[in-house]
This record gives C-alpha cells, sequence and structure tokens, in this order.
C-alpha cells in the first residue's frame, strides 16, 4: 500500500466540512471509501501519529488530527509525539523517508 | 504598456490575522505587515501576481504541478476546515493569466492551468493584510514548494525572469505588484517543530539584501531547503521574485525578531520599489 490514501485521507478532512463530520461521527463509515490496508486503518482510527509518521505522513496533513482534536490527538500529545523524531540540524528519519519515496 | 512596480516578499502565518485582531495594528506583526502594505498603497498596483506554495488545499498528490497558473474570474478561501480568519472572495484578472500560461508555455515553461481555485491561507493571509478590502485583482501563479519533489531553483528562478518578460510586454496599462509568499525556515507538524534553522536563515536574508540570487539558487537545493523545515521550500517563491525583480536588492527586508535577536519563525518581510 501507498502512503497516497492515507494523506487523502488527511486532505479530505482538511479540505471538506461535511467529510469532517463524517468522519468525527463514524470514522469506520467515513473511511470506507479509502483504499487503506489494515494497519493504516487501525493507525488512523488510533490517532497512532508515530506510526503513521513513520509510514510517510506529510506532516502538514497528518497534522490535521491534532487541530480538529480528531482520534485522541491533540495539539499538546501531537507535539509530544512527532518531537521523538526530533534530530536536531540534520533531516529528520521521517524526511529522509518522505524524500527518497519522491525522489526529492 | 504595464509595468512591475512593485515586489513584495511576506509570510502567511494562519494564526496572524487572528493575532493582530488581538493584539492591534501596533503590535510587531502588525507593524511589519503596515511597513509592506504602506509601500503598497503607494505603489497603487492595480494588478498583483501571486507567486505561491499551494498548502494541499487546491492540488493533492492526485494531479500536483510544479507550476501553475490560475485562469479563474474569481476564487474563495480559505478553503481549510481548521481556518482562523475571514472567508474572503477575490477577483482574478483572467486574460493576464491567459496570456501568462500562453506566453509561458511558448518560451519553454511547461505551465499548468487551473480554471476553478480553492484559495489557501498562503494567499489569504497576505491579502487580509495587503490590500484587506480585495479591491486588486490577483493572478496566481503556483510554485510547488511543499510536496516533494519539487521543482529546481534554477528553474523557478528564470520563470521569475520570464513572468517580468511578460509583464513588460502586455499590452494594457496595468501598474504590477509581484507577491512571493513563504517561509524560509519553519517546521508545520512535523519534528522539528518550534526550531529555526538560524544560520540558512541569515545567510538567506543576506543574500537576498545583496540581490545575489546567483548563490542562493546554488545553496537553495531541495535537501538543504527541507533542511530548515518542512516549508523550507516556499523560498522557490521569493526565489522567482529575485528573478522578476532582475536581481535587485530590495528597499528593505527584516527578518522578524525577538528582543535578543533570535529569529522567531524564519520569517521576513521585504518590498522591492521598482524605477
Amino acid at each position: 500500500m501507498s502512503v497516497y490514501f492515507v494523506n487523502k485521507v488527511f486532505y479530505t478532512i482538511e479540505t471538506d466540512d461535511d467529510f469532517l463530520l463524517k468522519f468525527r461521527d463514524n470514522a469506520d463509515e467515513a473511511l470506507a471509501g479509502f483504499r487503506l490496508s489494515p494497519e493504516e486503518a487501525a493507525a488512523i482510527k488510533a490517532g497512532d501519529v508515530e506510526t503513521l509518521y513513520r509510514m510517510g505522513a506529510h506532516p502538514f496533513l497528518l497534522n490535521v488530527l491534532a487541530r480538529h482534536n480528531l482520534c485522541g490527538v491533540n495539539r499538546d500529545n501531537y507535539l509530544a509525539r512527532i518531537k521523538k523524531f526530533a534530530k536536531k540540524g540534520s533531516m529528520s528519519a521521517g524526511s529522509r523517508r518522505r524524500e527518497e519515496q519522491t525522489g526529492g | 504598456m504595464a509595468e512591475l512596480v512593485l515586489g513584495i516578499g511576506v509570510p502567511h502565518t494562519p494564526y496572524f490575522p487572528q493575532m493582530v485582531e488581538e493584539e492591534g495594528k501596533l503590535s510587531r506583526i502588525g507593524s511589519l505587515f503596515r511597513q509592506v502594505s504602506e509601500r503598497l498603497e503607494a505603489a497603487a498596483p492595480d494588478l498583483i501576481v501571486f507567486l505561491d506554495s499551494d498548502h494541499l488545499v487546491n492540488f493533492f498528490y492526485n494531479n500536483m504541478p510544479a507550476f501553475c497558473v490560475g485562469l479563474a474570474d474569481e476564487a474563495e478561501g480559505p478553503h481549510e476546515t481548521s481556518r482562523q480568519m475571514p472567508w474572503y472572495k477575490v477577483k482574478m484578472n483572467q486574460q493576464f493569466a491567459r496570456k501568462l500560461l500562453r506566453y509561458g508555455l511558448e518560451s519553454g515553461y511547461d505551465l499548468a492551468a487551473a480554471e476553478e481555485l480553492r484559495l489557501d491561507h498562503s494567499i489569504l493571509v497576505p491579502l487580509h493584510f495587503l490590500t484587506p478590502r480585495m479591491d486588486i485583482p490577483i493572478v496566481p501563479l503556483f510554485i510547488n514548494g511543499l510536496a516533494h519533489p519539487l521543482p529546481r531553483a534554477r528553474r523557478c528562478h528564470a520563470l521569475g525572469r520570464s513572468l517580468r518578460r511578460f509583464i513588460d510586454r502586455w499590452p494594457g496599462k496595468e501598474r504590477v505588484a509581484v507577491v512571493a509568499s513563504g517561509s524560509f525556515s519553519l517546521e508545520v507538524g512535523g519534528p522539528q517543530m518550534g526550531w529555526i534553522d538560524q544560520e540558512w536563515m541569515t545567510m538567506v536574508v543576506e543574500l537576498i539584501r545583496q540581490g545575489n540570487a546567483a548563490e542562493l539558487v546554488r545553496r537553495a537545493t531541495a535537501r538543504r531547503m527541507l533542511k530548515a523545515g518542512n516549508t523550507g521550500g516556499e523560498l522557490l517563491n521569493w526565489i522567482a521574485l529575485l528573478g522578476a525583480v532582475e536581481n535587485s536588492s530590495p528597499s528593505f527586508i527584516e527578518p522578524d525578531l525577538q528582543p535578543l535577536n533570535q529569529p522567531r519563525d524564519g520569517h521576513a518581510y521585504a518590498v522591492w520599489e521598482v524605477k
């Protein structure tokens, strides 16, 4: 599976008010329209920021979980979890993977 | 003939409109934008070309252009569901945009085109401060600075030069301003959040101050810009602007400084008064 559909879920949350409501109301139903692996769907529903970041989700998009308080993620716990990947002054593992995936 | 009268570089942090609303127009950010908007008012442009990186709102990975001209008559936004600012409708100059698209294609720039746009905060935050009445039509020229792989800095600079040639040849009488929107060092949603690459920030500001586009282009590889934060590629908009102002030095460039002279946001505010 590509991380494409994971990103697409977050993109849709951030650009479609109706989908945001639907996702809040019933995440299973909202996710049914996306071709996600069971691991990807589980990580989204659990708000598993670390796993989603490792999978290569774009931080701009992953961050919508915190911005909208979805799946147990809020600004404070998001920051604490994403900071685990920080490596000051050099490229983080996540950015490297994203770069490799896209040939950047 | 049309005339380039002003170049502008500004950031677009989504919460700035609300922050300035709360802290007042004399607050630090309010004053920085005021310095720029005063120059804009004095230059009285009747068209603004926007060099901007879409924030995965208008474009997505299903269809991701390196360069794209907006061809609509008007557009609205910001379309983010997490928006923290007023909703605006903005007029666009479709005639100018269509000719720019054609000029680009004929001179070797394979521009994409979009007849319907969903504007995000990266255009609307600057407009909120610079033209709050939304009375000057815009033409967006999108440069992919956020969804890797990115176009090369050299190519963006050349595109800016080509934009300038187009403005100089445009038979209309418009007074044109070109606005570059973006940061030099800032991480959004990623592990480096809160960290600013001061070394990069200082060097970029100095090279822009000198109008040293050749050196900036040489250094601004995708990898180096990403190291400064995941919005680092927005520098490409400023590099294109340097092309449009023919590598001249800005009338002023002001890094966003805290009292201890530490860059706070990896942002800068700059104006080129084109003679």
